[in-house]
């Protein structure tokens, strides 16, 4: 007879790193069959460099090995004006061998209840709001048991690169490559931000993080100038997902109404695609997109996606409804690329 | 002390009193002709469950069922619509207040494996953002996001008919003012790539569209020469945010025949000419080829005010299903 393991539940501590990512790397490579193992430094990267915090709740057995974690990376969001966190749920899992072998709940449960108690702002945390993508049935088990709702489906919005880059573009607007985050994007970013509701925050300390310091990641930056100002950016990077081949802008910002500054930018990528063999330029976006409409009269066609965000809020008076109308969310904020 | 409250479904007689407490809930009335078109009427059936309190009825919670078609069995999806309680009674708006027992008795009465042995796979509806939140809190509403509509500018389509001043005769597309077996024919050659949709037969279309007391609807086909119907769009015009709309509210369209939604869509924008609209609008699920085809005869992809929540009693009608495998039009609602 299979004796259940003693299981201990507890929150992330300096030093388990290694741990979590055995296990990681064990769990997933059971259960996906393209899974590449992390290393060490994405993983670092991840929960202990990001300047918003990573933080994860633990299930381990009598040998300290990691059975199942929630996990979530942080997010800094200006909510009217005023700096918070939210945070984004990632890389969570469960051993296949202890999963549902719990009496009431199954482990995932286990896990993701005491990780909300700890991070949520209406219990002993900082965070608003959680977000994520879920596959199907961690979309279940959250609804069933961890109050996941729709936060909004994810949508593609793509157009071909050959007519995006015969966009016309205004002379006084200049787009080049850059190695890094242009100077500039902590005030390009300040005036964007004024009497938006929620907005994530795309300041230096964020971008150069997310983008510059990532091991292996392979961005490309665009920089939109006017004379010497900086009024818009763009980050690439070229990938498949849902097997479509693309170029993908997986974040951009220009200033509010700047509608030259985004068509400049948007032919400019286009020219990128062009460069690499690439007929298809995209980007997702959820339904409170501030660039919805924008984009789709530069050409962009809107497909669905086979993702959803799932959202739990931790502030009653903002429902996840209100985060879903406000709360504007780019391939950028997820882990798929 | 105030009467006992009973709560039961809908009987003959309850009408007067239903109407009178749905004036004093929403501030307009509701002709008996209306109510008995979409609740005695609809060939699918009548889901009423009324709340009484010394013979008055003071709360409803009431759906429009659809037969739907999924995975080759017939199920049933009701929207929920013109649930109410009088202002008399909303102290009580909290989990054992009169309106929430009386939507958990409805619920018990009409959901599938309730108790009162019910078929009700799903419950749908765009609910005004205070009764979703009760929903929502009270009720096991499922939020799944906005709902968005196609959208196109009247005066930027390049394929408008009004500027050739066509007309429905030159466009081979005639308005009909019957519906037979034919549309069954034509929803069953649609059925296969829809995943779960209502049953668009020509009890249901009848029903919907020209039976309706209040609205006019143009339901226009595309027939060949053997007097098969081809292809079918509805339309309706109506006044929005100051504006003059030409809604789409039923598309049924075989997507291997894009010729046909061509002379549909000059049909409607012709239609849309005459009703004096500025743009034309439709519902389509994103998962649907029109989705696409719509986009790229210039329609684009807006928000509109509303939020679609569902309560899926059927393990089978999943999210999943709802966001990706579910058919619908405006039709299927009552905003149009």
């Amino acid at each position: 007879m299979t004796r259940t393991p003693e299981i201990t539940l507890r929150e992330y501590q300096p030093g388990c790193g290694e741990a979590i990512l055995a296990a990681f790397n064990r769990i997933l490579g059971q259960v996906q069959v393209d899974f590449s193992p992390r290393s060490l430094a994405e993983w670092r990267w991840r929960f202990v460099d990001n300047p918003a915090g990573g933080r994860a709740s633990l299930a381990l057995d009598e040998q300290g090995r990691v059975l199942a974690q929630y996990a979530g990376l942080g997010v800094r969001l200006l909510l009217e004006g005023q700096e918070v966190l939210i945070s984004q749920s990632v890389d969570s899992f469960c051993d296949p061998v202890v999963r549902g072998g719990l009496a009431r709940a199954g482990l995932f449960v286990q896990v993701g209840r005491p990780y909300a108690e700890r991070h949520a702002f209406d219990g002993q945390g900082e965070d608003r709001l959680m977000y994520g993508l879920p596959v199907s049935s961690a979309w279940r088990v959250g609804r069933d048991h961890l109050q996941y709702s729709m936060l909004s489906p994810l949508w593609r919005l793509e157009g071909e690169a050959a007519a995006l880059e015969g966009l016309e573009v205004d002379a006084e607007v200049c787009v080049q490559t850059c190695g890094a985050v242009p100077e500039g994007v902590d005030a390009l970013f300040a005036g964007a931000a004024s009497g938006q509701s929620a907005l994530v925050i795309k300041d230096r300390r964020y971008l150069a993080w997310r983008y510059d310091d990532r091991p292996q990641g392979e961005y490309l930056w665009l920089r939109a100038q006017r004379g010497q100002e900086l009024v818009g950016w763009m980050v690439l990077a070229t990938g498949a997902l849902e097997g479509r081949q693309a170029l993908w802008v997986l974040d951009s910002l220009v200033g509010r109404g700047d509608e030259v500054a985004q068509r400049a930018l948007m032919a400019g990528a286009a020219r990128q695609a062009r460069a690499r063999g690439l007929d298809t330029l995209a980007q997702i976006g959820t339904d409170a997109c501030r660039e919805w409409e924008g984009l789709q009269d530069l050409g962009l066609r809107v497909v669905p996606s086979g993702y959803s965000f799932a959202g739990r809020s931790y502030m009653p008076r903002r429902p996840v409804a209100w985060w879903a109308e406000h709360l504007s969310l780019s391939l950028g904020d997820t882990d798929l690329i | 002390m105030s009467a006992p409250l009973e709560i039961r479904p809908l009987r003959e007689g309850d009408e007067e009193s239903l109407l009178a407490t749905f004036e004093a809930a929403f501030g307009r009335g509701l002709s008996l002709e209306t109510w008995r078109w979409a609740f005695r009427q609809n060939p699918a059936g009548t889901q009423v469950q009324v709340a009484l309190r010394g013979g008055r009825v003071v709360a409803q919670y009431a759906a429009l069922p659809n037969r739907v078609w999924m995975d080759g069995q017939e199920r049933v999806f009701s929207q929920v619509v013109d649930s109410m309680v009088h202002p008399d009674e909303r102290g009580g708006l909290g989990r054992q207040g009169t309106f929430a027992r009386t939507a958990r008795s409805f619920f018990d009465e009409h959901g599938l494996g309730g108790p009162g042995g019910g078929e009700v796979s799903m419950f749908y509806g765009w609910p005004v953002p205070a009764n979703r939140r009760i929903g929502e809190r009270l009720l096991g509403y499922e939020r799944c996001g906005r709902q968005l509509a196609l959208v196109r500018a009247l005066e930027q389509g390049t394929h408008d008919a009004t500027r050739s001043r066509a007309s429905l005769a030159d466009l081979d597309v005639e308005e009909l003012s019957s519906f037979d077996e034919r549309a069954l024919w034509l929803w069953e050659r649609c059925a296969p790539e829809m995943g779960a949709g209502t049953v668009r037969d020509g009890a249901w279309l009848l029903w919907r569209y020209l039976r309706h007391p209040e609205h006019t609807y143009s339901c226009l086909g595309v027939c060949d020469s053997q007097g098969i119907l081809r292809g079918l769009a509805v339309g309706r015009a109506v006044d929005h945010d100051g504006k003059r709309v030409a809604l789409v509210a039923d598309w049924l369209v075989p997507s291997a025949e894009p010729q046909v939604g061509q002379q549909l869509l000059k049909a409607l924008a012709l239609k849309a000419h005459e009703w004096d609209c500025e743009t034309l609008a439709l519902w389509m699920p994103p998962v649907s080829n029109w989705f696409t085809w719509f986009q790229a005869q210039g329609f684009a992809l807006r928000p509109t005010p509303w939020q679609r929540v569902v309560r899926s009693f059927d393990r089978r009608v999943d999210m999943e299903l709802v966001q990706t495998g579910w058919w619908y039009q405006l039709g299927d609602s009552d905003l149009v």
